[in-house]
């Protein structure tokens, strides 16, 4: 224990971080934020082995931090103690993996026709839920080739440069999502640079893998460094990769003397896409090109983006799509939490979650859900019939006058 | 009438002990309390099972004792004792020569000790103060003083001897210049008793001079007060000292999950009415900054003092009480001329509660003529753990839950499991900051338990309900819930119980002066109101 960790003393008891957890929502056997986190704090400092397989279905969600009104910093304390949770065989290794989407990437990758029909044969699920315990009710997103690259300068005039942060999803699932990306900010009249970085540790973080966590944040602080000295800012996609290099390194390498004055120069010139435009947006500099467009949409804001603090820039960038009518759900986390939902056990969980906000986007019945987070559209694919697709591909689309 | 052997006055760790001791030897005891369990200095203390580190280069024969003491305690009653170490900080404020002086006189007392360089002592210790010059390990530990208290009457109880809380004892009949008997009152209902007996001991603390009063004797003792501060969590894992001549506010002792911090010392009239001084407490947080500075931020609980009954033998003057010799003082009034079977027993630490109760029992069975020789080195105070038990409450509740409940009630676990089992709902956890369940509570206020809890307060002491950082604001509230709904109390004797109770809570907090804890305290006034008129309580529903 160390000194910066005296914020344990700042819990009142007052529960407001129970009332925000989604998961205690749900089940009231959860024993909740106040005491996964400052309550069993104490007694961990003190020796008592306080180790409960609880603290595997907290979300990460952060919700806790966002409702605590007394700075206690909830989640952190819940994450540290999940690294030190000890997991049976099986689920152990399931979580490994689960931890590294870039290495399954990477492998599946080499050959992403056969890995895709394996990933998708009879047998191979039968044996992910009857032996790894990964549920057989989800699909997992499909691999293609990782063939995300710089783009050659289109013009000669000097623009402002940008470092783009894909993240393992946009990588290896969607690459085309990431020229999206670029094609925008290219519109926005901003040169964009793929930033050579690895998975933003993420999911290792949720999956209790500390070590993986720590050795992702420090590839990643030594590969953006240079850059951002260089005087770029930093750009991503996901909400989660933003959380993630806005604040995680922070807490994951705060022991780290070398690195920690890099990880405060990223943090402070990182951006989403969403957050950037919406400040070009204010300072008259968005590209307003858009083409007429009818469509109705329901925007979701992920945990990750709320956790950020920075409004719901998307929700008011799609406002400005001449014909675009959208509503902000407002309804709460989807409970899907990356790779929390395809584990068997949480499964039922993670679905319960999401009940409020599939509801409200049957009431709202809109013709599509826009949201920033990968992992969010799944959830909303699967319990609705509705289809959910990232922001940036809508305001292309609006540029291109492709909306209907 | 009832009668007895022997009367004990005082249910301190000392008169705990002698309790004990009594029983193993099989003459016949009652220790009677004016409050309860630990009423006196012992539930006031930091619980510092001293190494004899902290005396050793004043007075090397406490400091031996205490070694002594420190290692049949620990085997004795593990379950009582957190053995985490200490560690002796060379501070550079302080006089280099002291820690060459101390170094040789640990040697001469064989404590186990190793010499770390600042670096070392920084690596176990990250809180310690950047600027330390080193530090000395020493086998330091902390004693949990309800548990052990209860531990040896539990332990005596059990072998038929009696013990009564809430029994003051306000007479002493002799004739024939010998005791006969005492008479006492219930302090909760005024009721009266008497006890014919051989002998009486006054085991009474601060209070010794008004026993010994009663008995028509006189015993030098003065009061000195020493206050404390409960600090939210453990800045250190070890107990930290200042390795300098006996000062004040130089000991940090980790104790469960909060760390008490102190003391000062000051002469005071008696053991009664004690407050602290805001330039004290300043004085001690700025104290306990120079060792760790993390101090200076860290949410402090409560605020409590207790006085030590300092046994001032005839030629000392009255200059600081820390001259004054920290030894104990056994007194057998019948050979200093005064009343026969009337023996006082003052001064001492709690370290060395067991040797002063081995020296009292001697001196007793000497008197009725009983040939024995003290046990209590050699017995466990509590038989050790049963594993089906432990097997079974570890299914029954989640493992923090499960370990805390273990700790403190150890065999009679099975009691809690069967209420559990007869009935789930008993698992809820009724005081979340220490993990106490509805079925432990209930198990401390029945009939079952070797010595019920008859106050909020009195749960407090056996199971540490209370003692987090809400200081009874929610629990507090459920325990007077629980003591309706098991027909302990009715409903306007509970509404009063609590109110008495959280205005004793708060009095704890009210000196703090800043921090979170004045947050919470609000929180507890917002919800309660500052004069408690929410739980102000008329009119009597029958019993419903
Ligand atoms: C601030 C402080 C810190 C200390 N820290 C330590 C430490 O870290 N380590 C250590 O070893 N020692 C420490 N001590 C010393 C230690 O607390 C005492 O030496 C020890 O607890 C004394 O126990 P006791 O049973 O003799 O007295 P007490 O605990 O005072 O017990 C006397 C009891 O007698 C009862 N009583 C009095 N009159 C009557 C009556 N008429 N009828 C019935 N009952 C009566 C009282 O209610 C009381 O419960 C500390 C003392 C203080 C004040
Ligand atoms: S962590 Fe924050 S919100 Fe939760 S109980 Fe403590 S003070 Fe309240
Ligand atoms: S991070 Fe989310 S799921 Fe985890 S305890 Fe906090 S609110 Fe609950």
């Amino acid at each position: 224990m160390r000194q910066d960790d005296f914020a344990i003393d700042n819990c009142l008891k007052c529960s407001v971080c129970n009332a925000a957890c989604p998961v205690f929502g749900v089940n009231a056997q959860y024993p909740g934020p106040k005491q996964l986190g400052p309550e069993l704090e104490r007694l961990r400092l003190e020796g008592i082995s306080a180790d409960t397989e609880w603290l595997e279905y907290c979300l990460g969600c952060h919700r806790c931090d966002m409702a605590c009104p007394h700075g206690v910093g909830v989640s952190e304390m819940i994450a540290h103690a999940k690294a030190k949770h000890h997991k049976p065989l099986v689920r152990g290794l399931r979580d490994w993996w689960f931890a590294r989407p870039g290495l399954l990437g990477k492998l599946t990758t080499i050959l992403p026709a056969i890995s895709n029909f394996a990933l998708s044969m009879k047998l191979a699920r039968f044996f992910m839920s009857k032996v790894m315990r990964i549920t057989p009710l989800r699909t997992f997103p499909a691999y293609t080739k990782p063939n995300l690259r710089t783009p050659p300068a289109r013009t000669s005039e000097d623009r402002a440069r940008l470092l783009f942060f894909p993240g393992c999803f946009i990588r290896y699932n969607r690459p085309d999502l990431g020229r999206k990306v670029i094609e925008l900010l290219e519109r926005n009249g901003f040169a964009t640079e793929v930033a050579a970085t690895e998975c933003c540790g993420v999911p290792a973080a949720a999956n209790g893998d500390a070590a993986q966590a720590h050795a992702m944040a420090r590839a990643n602080v030594k590969s953006l460094v240079a850059g951002v000295d260089a005087g770029m800012r930093v750009v991503t996609a996901c909400s989660s990769c933003g959380y993630m290099l806005k604040t995680g390194f922070g807490g994951l390498l705060k022991d780290d003397r070398e690195l920690a004055p890099a990880v405060q120069k990223i943090a402070a010139s990182t951006l989403d896409v969403g957050e950037l435009l919406i400040a070009q947006s204010d300072a008259g500099m968005l590209n307003t090109d858009f083409q007429q467009a009818n469509m109705r949409l329901a925007y979701h804001a992920p945990c990750h983006q709320k956790s950020q603090g920075i409004g719901r820039p998307w929700f008011h960038l799609l406002r400005q799509i001449p014909g675009i009518t959208i509503e902000d759900l407002d309804a709460g986390c989807c409970g899907m939490s990356g790779t929390y939902g395809f584990k068997q056990e949480k499964y039922k969980i993670s679905v319960a979650i999401g009940q409020e906000l599939f509801d409200s986007i049957n009431a709202s019945q809109p013709q599509m859900v826009a949201t920033e987070c990968a992992t969010c559209q799944m959830q909303i694919e699967h319990g609705t019939d509705f289809k959910a697709i990232h922001p940036v591909e809508i305001m292309l689309q609006a540029y291109n006058g492709k909306i209907i | 009438m009832k009668s007895t052997q022997v009367v004990i006055i005082g249910g301190g760790a000392t008169g705990a002990g002698i309790l004990w001791d009594l029983s193993l030897r099989g003459i016949s005891a009652i220790l009677l309390e004016q409050g309860d369990i630990a009423n006196g200095a012992t539930g006031r203390c930091h619980g510092l099972l001293h190494s004899g580190a902290r005396y050793v280069a004043k007075d090397l024969e406490t400091a031996r004792d205490c070694l002594a003491e420190n290692r049949i305690i620990k085997t004795i009653a593990p379950h009582c004792v957190e053995d985490i170490g200490g560690l002796m900080v060379q501070c550079p404020q302080d006089d280099p020569a002291f820690f060459e002086q101390w170094w040789r006189a640990a040697g001469d007392a064989d404590i186990p000790s190793r010499r770390l360089n600042a670096e070392e002592a920084l690596a176990l210790e990250p809180n310690l103060a950047a600027n330390i010059l080193g530090a000395f390990t020493c086998p330091d530990a902390h004693v949990d003083v309800f548990r052990l208290v209860l531990a040896n009457i539990e332990a005596a109880v059990g072998r038929g001897a009696r013990f009564h809380t809430y029994s003051k004892v306000n007479s002493i009949q002799s004739a024939d210049g010998r005791v006969r008997g005492v008479g006492y009152s219930n302090t909760l209902t005024g009721e009266k008793h008497e006890i014919a007996c051989e002998v009486v001991i006054n085991a009474a603390g601060g209070w010794a001079q008004e026993a010994a009063a009663l008995a028509g004797v006189e015993v030098p003792v003065r009061c000195d007060k020493g206050t404390l501060l409960v600090l939210n969590h453990r800045p250190s894992s070890r107990v930290i000292n200042r390795c300098r001549k006996s000062g004040d506010g130089d000991i940090l002792v980790p104790a469960g999950p909060v760390c008490i911090l102190g003391t000062s010392s000051m002469s005071v009239p008696g053991p009664d009415g004690l407050t602290a001084s805001p330039e004290e407490i300043n004085y001690l947080l700025q104290l306990g900054a120079e060792l760790i500075p993390g101090v200076a931020d860290a949410r402090i609980l409560r605020i409590f003092c207790g006085a030590r009954a300092l046994y001032v033998p005839a030629k000392v003057d009255s200059a600081g009480g820390r001259e004054i010799s920290r030894s104990y003082a056994l007194f057998d009034h019948e050979t200093l001329g005064g009343v026969g079977g009337f023996i006082s027993i003052v001064g001492g630490k709690l370290t060395t509660y067991r040797l002063m109760a081995a020296a009292v029992c001697d001196c007793v069975a000497g008197k009725l003529g009983v040939q024995s020789e003290c046990t209590t080195g050699k017995v466990p105070l509590r038989p050790v753990d049963d594993c089906k038990a432990h097997r079974r409450i570890n299914e029954l509740l989640p493992l923090p839950v499960a370990e805390k409940m273990e700790r403190r009630l150890g065999p009679a676990v099975t009691r809690v499991i069967e209420a559990i089992d007869a009935r789930p709902e008993l698992a809820e956890l009724v005081c979340e900051c220490e993990m106490v369940t509805r079925a432990e509570l209930e198990y401390v206020l029945g009939e079952a338990s070797p010595i019920p809890a008859q106050t909020i307060a009195d749960i407090g002491r056996r199971t540490r309900l209370g003692f987090g950082p809400c200081q009874g604001t929610f629990c507090g509230y459920r325990a007077m819930l629980a003591g309706f709904q098991t027909h302990r109390w009715t409903a306007s004797q509970a509404a009063k119980e609590f109110s008495s109770y959280l205005h004793e809570r708060w009095k704890g907090q009210a000196l703090i002066q800043e921090g979170k804890q004045v947050e919470q305290l609000d929180l507890s006034h917002e919800l309660y109101g500052a004069d408690l008129s929410t739980c102000a309580y008329s009119g009597e529903p029958d019993g419903k």
